[in-house]
């Protein structure tokens, strides 16, 4: 009941209600007092997030000026940032690294005849781009990485890979082309233990992660352990159809 | 609307960055500020760090277009930042310290409501921090990428996952992040 609520809210807010619904939905918010409650404090939650990731560089910006002006006016002041109240930022970095930056991935294509477990996994293992955007405080490297690894030039990708999860490591976009990149230099199993890792995270693309120990073991014609990746893709994760087309062609 | 004090220049100062004008802030107000966390326990880097978040928490509020100052900067910016040391000096002693001192400035109704509204403010940016790093990686992800001013459509294609997948989604990490907050001790006492 909470969920779909929630849901609902989040439609209407998103301004994708047919007239209908949003009607019937006013009207609730009407008569329902404790449904409006929540509904204004889901709202102004929303709002109120959004606001300080938009204004964020400016409050950087501005926390950089007030620094050195209270060097100038408080005698014995350090120039690292503010510790009385610490504005517990560190997830900015996360943030910025987030909306940095996320793997595309594979099309399907129509299963013409299937040679072998190689020929499957080339049809399947598209890497797709690692898109780094600005922001990151780590650009610089993970902007060169990602032009090796959307080249497909994996030797040379992997170094840079390594360097740009030192500076962030809790980028699982990185942390994906990284696997990914060893499978493709043939490193199967340390290949192998950082797509797990991956998987037992909670990040959004730990299915993925699933989705290519799959491509992993098929690629060294472990068919079975494919099969047995690919039917723990549960049937909500975005990967499924896939993984249902990939274990048809297999089986 | 209420008609905005001839002091809200330096608020619009804070807003815009202005490097001028926030010399003759720090020139003009840090000096009490000073005194009053010298008197009361504190050093001159803490004086400096509460001078400055006050100011900080004054730009949050202001760059949310929702803020008119109606009473002189002095008093209103030296309560912000008294109620933030007392707070701070509670944290490092686990007491219930207070004090009064106004070094002064006569603190009437309408400047303690703005400082209030001010603090307030403040708290909730706070708590809700606090409770979103307390959700799942994959929802602080997928919130990121909405909050960061992108489509859901857009999210969607980066993460390669269906629209409809990503709203659902999105809305039970919302959900979450209201139950973690409406579960906090000071849900109550601020006003959303």
């Amino acid at each position: 009941m909470t969920e779909l609520l929630n849901e609902q809210m989040e439609l209407y807010l998103a301004g994708e209600m047919d007239d209908a619904g949003k009607m019937a939905f006013e009207q609730q918010l009407q008569t329902d007092e404790a449904l409006a409650q929540q509904f204004s404090l889901y709202k102004n939650i929303q709002e109120e997030m959004m606001a300080a990731r938009q204004h964020y560089e400016g409050e950087k910006k501005l926390k950089a000026n007030l620094q050195s002006l209270s060097s100038q006016y408080f005698s014995g002041t350090e120039t690292t940032p503010a510790k009385v109240v610490n504005m517990k930022r560190k997830w900015y970095y996360a943030a910025a690294s987030i909306a940095a930056a996320v793997l595309m991935f594979i099309f399907l294509k129509p299963a013409l005849f299937p040679v072998n477990n190689q020929e499957i996994y080339a049809r399947y293992a598209i890497p797709e781009s690692l898109s780094v955007q600005r922001g990151a405080v780590a650009d610089s490297i993970c902007t060169v990485a990602a032009g090796f690894y959307n080249n497909h030039q994996y030797a040379q990708a992997k170094p840079q890979l390594q360097q740009c999860l030192t500076a962030q490591p809790n980028k699982t976009e990185v942390q994906l082309a990284y696997s990914i990149c060893l499978l493709e230099l043939k490193e199967y199993n340390t290949a192998l233990n950082t797509f797990k890792a991956i998987s037992e995270g909670n990040s959004l693309l730990k299915q993925r992660a699933v989705w290519w120990m799959a491509l992993t073991y098929l690629k060294q014609d472990l068919k079975g352990q494919a099969i047995e990746m690919l039917q723990s893709i549960p049937a909500d994760a975005p990967d499924y159809e896939k993984a249902q087309q990939l274990l048809k062609e297999i089986r | 609307m209420s008609t905005p004090h001839s002091d809200q220049q330096y608020i619009e100062a804070l807003v815009q960055n202005d490097p001028v004008l926030l010399n003759e802030l720090y020139r003009r107000y840090s000096g009490k500020i000073k005194g009053m966390v010298l008197k009361n326990s504190g050093t001159e880097q803490d004086a400096a760090d509460v001078f400055q978040e006050g100011l900080i928490a004054l730009y949050q509020k202001a760059s949310t277009g929702k803020f008119v100052l109606t009473c002189p900067l002095d008093a209103f910016l030296y309560t912000i930042c008294r109620n933030k040391w007392i707070n701070e000096i509670n944290k490092r002693k686990g007491t219930g310290v207070t004090f009064t001192d106004t070094e002064g400035y006569s603190i009437d109704d309408d400047t303690f409501k703005s400082a209030e509204q001010v603090m307030q403010h403040h708290q909730r940016r706070e708590l809700l921090e606090e409770k979103f790093a307390q959700l799942g990686e994959g929802c602080r992800e997928l919130l990121e990428l909405s909050w960061g001013g992108r489509a859901m459509e857009e999210v969607a294609g980066l993460l390669n996952i269906t629209y409809a997948y990503v709203r659902k989604k999105k809305s039970e990490c919302m959900g979450k992040l209201v139950e973690l907050v409406k579960g906090s001790a000071l849900f109550e006492t601020l006003k959303w």
